[in-house]
C-alpha cells in the first residue's frame, strides 16, 4: 500500500538560480536527511519517485511548486512536513503537505500566475504599457526539432494581464503540460510596448494549479 | 563601488547557480566583532566547492567564536567580463563582503595551471597584484600544494602556509593583531605570522630562513568536517567524502605527493565508520568517497569495506585511488558489490625496467592477476594510467604499454566466465606527459622536448592495433607549460602576471587554454618556454624550493635517483625496514594500524 505525498514548495532566492534537475536533487537530498525515503522506480537505474508538477524555467522564482512523493506504506504526516521543512536548504521552503488517496500517475499543471517585477524609475510606466500589449504579442519559441514556431500569448493567457508599480501581473495556462515561459512573454511584452530597454528584475510564480492525474 | 552579482545581471550568466551560496551547511555564523576571515579557490565554482582541503579550513575557522570565514570561487569568463563592464568587484558568497574589505584572504594554489586564476581573483577583488603595493585591505595568504614551491607566486603573497592546515589556520588566527577601529595591523601581524612553524613570508628579495612544513602529526584525532557543503548545482565530486588517510610512503620517485606529504597516517576504521555515518546523516549523500593518496593501502581498509554497508544502507561507495598490487580477492568482492562501472590502475609504465626506475613496484604478473580477477568478477571496462616521458626511457618501454595492454586484454578474454563476448571488453589507455615535480628524486631532470615527445606518443599509436583499446592523451602544450612553471624561482612571477594579462586564465581547461599567451609571457620576460621546461638541473646546485623543508632530506633524495638511474627499487618502509627518508621525529611518525 503506497501513500501520495503532495508538498508545495516555495523556490526563490538561491534556489530560484538552481536548474530543474540541480532542484530535484536538492529535494532528494533534504528527504533523506530527514529520514524519509521515498519509492523507488524500477529498473537497472532505479530513481527516487519524486514529481514536480512541472519544470520552472532557471531563474523564475516561485511561491508556489507542486511535487508528488510517494512513498511505500503509511507517511506520518506531520512529523514529514516538520522533518521535510527543517532539512530544506536556503531558498526552498515547504507551505503545505497533503496525503492524497492513490495511487497517482502526476499532478498535471493547469495555470501560473506571475508577477514580473522591472528595474528601474519608469518600472511603473513600463508594467502598465506590457499589461496592455501582452494579448497582442508573438513569442517566438523553440521548437523540439531545433527550430522555431511562432505561439501567440493568447493562446495561454487566461484573464486580463495587470500592470502597476508593483509589477506586472498574467496567468498562463498549460496545454498538454506545456505553457509560454512568462520571461518570454514579459520581455515580448515589453518590447510592443516600446521599453525594449527596461530591465526585468525578477520572475515570480505566485500560485500555481495543478490537478492529481490518476495512475 | 558594488560588490557581488546583482539579480538582473546572473540572468544573462552560463551557470547563475556558480554565484548565489546557500548551499546546505554553509555557514554564516554572527560576525560582529570578529576577525574576518575569505577562503578564496582560484577556479570555477564547481570544482572549487569539491575541494575538501577549503572545507576543512572552512570547518575549523567557523567553530572558532574569534573567526568567520566566508567563501569566494573565481567568476567564469562570462561573469568576469560582465563585472567588469558593470565596475562589480568580487565578494564573498555567504555575507556579500567585498574580498578588499576582509581581515585575511586564503587563497588555495593547487597546481601550476591555476596559478594564473589566483592574480585573476585578486583582480577581480579590486586589490593590487604586488603584495608590496597593498598597504591596506586583507593580508594575502596562500595554501594548498603550490606552496611547496612558493618563489613563482611570491610577490603576488604576503604569507605563504606551506603544510597541513589544521593547526597552523588556528594559530594564524590567533597571532593577528587587530587594530582598534577594525581591520589588521598588517605588519604587527605579518611579524607574528613570522614565528609560527610553516608560515612563510616572501617580503625580502630573497628567503630568509628555511620553513618547515607543517604536518598534523595525529590525523585520526584532527578535525573533520561532517557538515560538508552540499552545493545546490552539480559540483565535480557530487558525493560525501571522508579522508582515510594522509601521505603515502610507496615512494613512486615521479609523484610530489608521496615524498611530501610523508609519513602515512591513518585514521583508524572506526573513526572513519563514524564520520561516514554522521556525514551521510547530516549531508543527505547517497555516495561516500573514501579518500587518500591510495586508499587501498590503508591497513584497515577490508575491515572499512566489509562493515560501511551495514552502518550506512542505500549508500555507494567509491574509492578513488585503487593500486593493482593491492586489489586483491577481498577488495574485488567488496567494491564489486557496490558498483561495476569501471576499474582504474596506474602501472605508470609498460616495462618491468622503467617500472623500477620509477620504484612502482609493479610486476607483470600483479597487473595479470588485476585483469584476470576483475574480467573474472563481472568487470568489463578498465582504465590505466600511465606517463610518457619518464626518465631513462626508451623506445621499447614506450611500445611495452602497448604489449602490456594486448597482454592483459588475452588474460581478461581467458578469464571471462563461459558464454560471455569478448568484444564487450575494453582497455582505456590514459597517457600523461611526465612533468619533473620539486621535492621528488626526479626534480633535477628534464620535460622531454614536445617534438619528442609526440614522436613518442605516434610509435605508442602505431604500436596499439587492438580496437578495444581506446587511448587518451594529456595536452603536451599544456604540461610544457606545467613544466616550467613547477621548477621555477621567483623570476617566474613577470611571466605569470604577462601570461594573465596576456589573457591566460582557466589554463587547466582545454577550451582556455592558450599556449600563445604562455609562450609571448616567457618571451616578454626574457626567457624561452621550452628551455624552461627541459633543462636539467646540476645536481649540486641550489635550488629555487631548498628553503622548504618538506622533512624528506636532500640526501635522500638524491640517493634515490641514483638507485632510479640504476634500477633499483626502495621497498615501502610499511612493509619493510626504514629507508630513511628523515621524515620521522618526534611526534611526526607513521600511524597505521
Amino acid at each position: 500500500m503506497s501513500s501520495e505525498l503532495v508538498i508545495r514548495l516555495a523556490r526563490t532566492g538561491p534556489a530560484a538560480w538552481l536548474s530543474h534537475l540541480d532542484c530535484a536533487r536538492s529535494l532528494y537530498r533534504a528527504l533523506r536527511r530527514a529520514g524519509l525515503r521515498p519509492a523507488m522506480s524500477q529498473g537497472f537505474h532505479p530513481q527516487p519517485l519524486v514529481r514536480f508538477a512541472r519544470a520552472l524555467p532557471l531563474g523564475v522564482a516561485s511561491l508556489d511548486e507542486a511535487v508528488l512523493i510517494r512513498f511505500d506504506g503509511d507517511v506520518p504526516l506531520q512529523e514529514a512536513a516538520r522533518s521535510l521543512d527543517e532539512n530544506l536548504p536556503q531558498g526552498l521552503s515547504l507551505r503545505t503537505a497533503v496525503v492524497l488517496p492513490g495511487p497517482l500517475k502526476s499532478l498535471r499543471p493547469l495555470r501560473a500566475r506571475y508577477r514580473v517585477a522591472l528595474q528601474g524609475e519608469e518600472a511603473a510606466k513600463c508594467c502598465r504599457a506590457a499589461a496592455t500589449s501582452l494579448p497582442g504579442v508573438v513569442v517566438r519559441k523553440r521548437d523540439k526539432r531545433g527550430g522555431f514556431r511562432d505561439v501567440p500569448v493568447t493562446e495561454h493567457l487566461e484573464g486580463e494581464p495587470q500592470g502597476d508599480g508593483d509589477g506586472l501581473v498574467f496567468t498562463l495556462s498549460f496545454r498538454d503540460g506545456a505553457t509560454l515561459k512568462a520571461l518570454d512573454a514579459a520581455e515580448a511584452a515589453l518590447d510592443a510596448a516600446g521599453c525594449p530597454g527596461c530591465r526585468i528584475e525578477s520572475v515570480t510564480c505566485e500560485r500555481l494549479d495543478t490537478e492529481p492525474e490518476a495512475r | 563601488m558594488p560588490a557581488g552579482i546583482p539579480a538582473a545581471l546572473l540572468r544573462s550568466l552560463e551557470k547563475p547557480g556558480r554565484y548565489v551560496g546557500g548551499e546546505w551547511n554553509c555557514r554564516a555564523t554572527p560576525g560582529a566583532g570578529k576577525l574576518s576571515f575569505v577562503l578564496a579557490f582560484p577556479d570555477v565554482y564547481e570544482i572549487g566547492v569539491s575541494n575538501l582541503g577549503l572545507q576543512i579550513l572552512y570547518d575549523i575557522l567557523n567553530d572558532r567564536d574569534d573567526v568567520w570565514a566566508d567563501r569566494t570561487y573565481l567568476p567564469w569568463t562570462d561573469a568576469a567580463a560582465a563585472m567588469r563592464a558593470e565596475g562589480l568587484t568580487l565578494a564573498s558568497l555567504e555575507r556579500g563582503l567585498p574580498l578588499a574589505e576582509a581581515d585575511i584572504l586564503g587563497v588555495s594554489l593547487q597546481h601550476e595551471l591555476n596559478l594564473t586564476g589566483a592574480l585573476e581573483l585578486l583582480d577581480l577583488a579590486g586589490l593590487p597584484l604586488h603584495a608590496a603595493a597593498r598597504t591596506s585591505g586583507p593580508l594575502v595568504l596562500a595554501g594548498g600544494p603550490s606552496t611547496l614551491n612558493p618563489e613563482p607566486m611570491a610577490p603576488f603573497f604576503d604569507a605563504f602556509l606551506v603544510g597541513d592546515g589544521e593547526e597552523a589556520i588556528g594559530e594564524l588566527v590567533e597571532a593577528a593583531v587587530r587594530l582598534p577601529l577594525g581591520g589588521l595591523d598588517r605588519a604587527a601581524t605579518l611579524a607574528a605570522w613570522a614565528d609560527i612553524e610553516g608560515v612563510y613570508l616572501p617580503g625580502g628579495p630573497q628567503p630568509q630562513r628555511p620553513v618547515k612544513r607543517r604536518v598534523v602529526a595525529d590525523l585520526d584525532g584532527a578535525p573533520f568536517p561532517t557538515r560538508q557543503l552540499v552545493p545546490g548545482m552539480e559540483a565535480v565530486h557530487d558525493r560525501a567524502v571522508i579522508e582515510i588517510m594522509r601521505g603515502c610512503t610507496r615512494g613512486c620517485r615521479f609523484c610530489q605527493a608521496g615524498y611530501a606529504y610523508r609519513p602515512v597516517r591513518e585514521r583508524k576504521p572506526g573513526t572513519v565508520l563514524s564520520l561516514a555515518r554522521e556525514t551521510l546523516l547530516r549531508t543527505g549523500h547517497s555516495e561516500l568517497s573514501l579518500s587518500s593518496l591510495s586508499s587501498s593501502d590503508h591497513s584497515g581498509i577490508e575491515e572499512m569495506l566489509r562493515l560501511l554497508p551495514e552502518s550506512c544502507p542505500e549508500t555507494s561507495f567509491s574509492l578513488p585511488s585503487l593500486r593493482a598490487g593491492g586489489f586483491g580477492v577481498g577488495l574485488a568482492e567488496a567494491v564489486g558489490a557496490w558498483r561495476r562501472s569501471g576499474l582504474t590502475f596506474a602501472p605508470e609504465a609498460g616495462t618491468e625496467r622503467l617500472r623500477r626506475v620509477i620504484n612502482k613496484g609493479l610486476t607483470e604478473v600483479d597487473l595479470m592477476e588485476v585483469a584476470s580477477l576483475a574480467f573474472s568478477r563481472g568487470w568489463r571496462r578498465i582504465k590505466l594510467y600511465f606517463m610518457i616521458g619518464l626518465p631513462t626511457e626508451r623506445e621499447e618501454d614506450v611500445e611495452g604499454i602497448a604489449g602490456l595492454a594486448s597482454r592483459m586484454l588475452a588474460t581478461a578474454e581467458s578469464s571471462l566466465p563461459a558464454g560471455t563476448g569478448k568484444g564487450a571488453l575494453s582497455l582505456t589507455l590514459s597517457i600523461s606527459n611526465f612533468v619533473p615535480k620539486p621535492h621528488t628524486p626526479f626534480q633535477w631532470d628534464g620535460f622531454v622536448p614536445p617534438q619528442e615527445l609526440r614522436r613518442r606518443f605516434n610509435l605508442l599509436r602505431r604500436s596499439v592495433r587492438d580496437k578495444r583499446i581506446g587511448l587518451k592523451w594529456h595536452s603536451l602544450e599544456a604540461s610544457l607549460v606545467e613544466a616550467a612553471l613547477a621548477r621555477g624561482g621567483r623570476e617566474l612571477a613577470p611571466v605569470i602576471e604577462s601570461a594573465w594579462r596576456n589573457g591566460a586564465v582557466f589554463d587547466n581547461w582545454s577550451d582556455r587554454f592558450r599556449l600563445e599567451s604562455w609562450r609571448a609571457a616567457f618571451a616578454e620576460n626574457g626567457f624561452s618556454l621550452e628551455d624552461k621546461a627541459t633543462a636539467t638541473l646540476d645536481i649540486d646546485a641550489p635550488l629555487p624550493w631548498d628553503f622548504i623543508e618538506t622533512g624528506v632530506s636532500p640526501a635522500f633524495l638524491k640517493a634515490e635517483r641514483e638507485r632510479a638511474i640504476s634500477g633499483e627499487c626502495t621497498p615501502d618502509c610499511r612493509d619493510e625496514a626504514c629507508a630513511d627518508c628523515g621524515v620521522c621525529s618526534g611526534e611526526i611518525r607513521m600511524r597505521t594500524g
